[in-house]
């Protein structure tokens, strides 16, 4: 006799193949869509791609997936349902990603040039959230916290400026090159 | 012929009156609300006045009931767009009505699927769906109780009268129907609202600013204090030079007293030394002791 457990679970899968049927597609084809690779190297130390991988990370989110460990990879998995709308969800992250610019990064820019731009940016954000009907009201609080504390993150990289000049400017080959420019003058006695 | 002349300017008069009141900005304003029920009870009636915001959106505003209403009444844009996507031109009232219903039982059975199994949010966005399904449900209320000819006012005694019913606060406007005399709140219509989050948020932004002025405000408040502190030693050293004067005029007349005083002693000593000295000297001499005193020669 099967227990409740066992009659739900075949319940459950029932349920399932029926939803395959209804959504039209194959279990491989979902399995696929459910997982997905980072696009960005998440052990890359370029600073414009730090700032593409935290707006991959934040669209992400807001789709309801999170960044899981796989044996030695790292994969985004389908964990719950979107916060937001298709819409909102790219226009901010687009606002993100407009930081991931070199401009930004070899400027001096200082934390009071950084707000002015902060406070543009959440200003857009914001009225997309008013005219955005898919933001429940519930999310609506938590999705304007979290991109206030991604763009937080990407101004503490865009304001280590000396950071980013030795990143940008700075040279692996320096130590040889300066040697080899040494030598040329040396008059060997 | 007279009369007929008067009373027919009266009335033209009078209809001239009511084109005026009729396009006047003056208009009047009901509310209603229903408990849960089909049966609306009248809340409120006021009067407002048309005029345009300074966006140029036509409202109307009585600032004693705070009224202040959009008066556009404008489609929202995905209403038109749905109506176009599910070919609503060549059908009938009962038709438009099956075919929303069909795609409400699709759109609901998709949801129930999204939320049983968290996989298939892959596929679809959860709450771009539940938003389509809230509009299918706006739409088939409005398609099931819309008119093609209606208005959302009518004309009471000139003036304008507009119905609106009260949901949560927010007035939705009453369309009123001429054919089925239907009188149904259109949730169809675009609507504009605010939060206060960006006001709070640009009330922390400032806060930020002072705190980084804070610096510039310290160094204001110490040249301030130094300058205060400058002026109180000028004030303490003139003081001071102030108490030297008054102790050298004063002791100025002391020295002089004393000046004075041992002049007259030195000049009484030396009348006393003239005077008294000279006559006890005199004295001294007459007595001269020394005269019985031979004086010892041992060599004479």
């Amino acid at each position: 006799m099967s227990t409740k457990i066992e009659k739900e679970t075949v319940k459950d899968k029932d349920d399932f193949k029926e939803a395959l049927d209804f959504f039209n597609v194959d279990e491989d084809e979902l399995a696929k869509k459910v997982m997905s690779s980072p696009k960005f190297d998440t052990k890359a130390t370029d600073k414009i791609i730090s700032i593409r991988r935290i707006a991959e990370n934040y669209e992400n989110r807001l789709r309801g997936k999170e960044l899981v460990k796989k044996g030695d990879q790292e994969i985004y998995v389908q964990v719950g349902k979107a916060l937001a709308g298709d819409t909102f969800i790219r226009l901010t992250t687009g606002i993100i990603k407009g930081f991931a610019d070199e401009s930004n990064l070899i400027s001096n820019k200082t934390i009071d040039d950084f707000r002015i731009q902060f406070i543009d940016a959440h200003r857009k954000m914001s009225g997309a959230s008013l005219r955005d009907r898919s933001l429940g009201e519930k999310d609506l609080r938590m999705i304007r916290k979290l991109f206030k504390d991604v763009l937080w993150n990407v101004g503490d990289i865009i304001t280590n400026t000396q950071g980013n000049m030795k990143a940008i400017f700075s040279r692996e080959d320096f130590d040889e090159q300066s040697e080899k420019e040494d030598s040329l003058f040396k008059k060997e006695r | 012929m007279g009369l007929f002349k008067k009373k027919k300017e009266k009335e033209e008069k009078g209809a001239n009156d009511v084109a005026k009141e009729v396009s006047s900005n003056a208009i009047f304003i009901r509310v209603y609300k229903n408990f849960g029920s089909d049966v609306s009870f009248l809340m409120a009636e006021y009067q407002a006045k048309e005029t345009k915001d300074k966006y140029n959106n036509l409202v109307s505003i009585n600032t004693l009931f705070s009224h202040d209403e959009d008066m556009d009444f404008a489609e929202e844009d995905v209403y038109r767009e749905l109506q176009v996507i599910l070919d609503f031109k060549n059908l009938s009232k009962a038709d438009r009505v099956a075919k929303l219903e069909r795609k409400l039982e699709i759109q609901e059975r998709l949801i129930k699927y999204l939320d049983r199994h968290i996989e298939f949010n892959a596929l679809y966005n959860y709450a771009d769906e539940t938003v389509k399904l809230r509009d299918l449900r706006v739409l088939l209320n409005k398609v099931r109780n819309h008119d093609e000819k209606g208005a959302f006012f009518t004309i009471e005694k000139g003036k304008r009268v507009y119905s609106f019913e009260s949901v949560d606060g927010f007035l939705v406007p009453l369309f009123r129907g001429v054919d089925s005399y239907s009188t149904y709140p259109d949730y169809t219509r675009k609507k504009k609202i605010t939060i206060q989050e960006d006001q709070i948020f640009e009330k922390e932004m400032q806060r930020y600013k002072l705190e980084t002025r804070f610096a510039s405000i310290n160094v204001i408040f110490f040249v301030v204090n130094m300058l205060i502190l400058i002026v109180v030693m000028t004030a303490g050293f003139k003081a001071f030079g102030v108490y030297q004067n008054a102790q050298e005029i004063i002791h100025g007349d002391a020295l002089m007293c004393a000046e004075y005083t041992s002049q007259i002693n030195q000049q009484y000593g030396h009348l006393v030394e003239m005077t008294l000295l000279a006559k006890l000297q005199e004295q001294n001499q007459s007595k001269k002791p020394d005269d019985g005193i031979i004086p010892l020669n041992p060599n004479s």
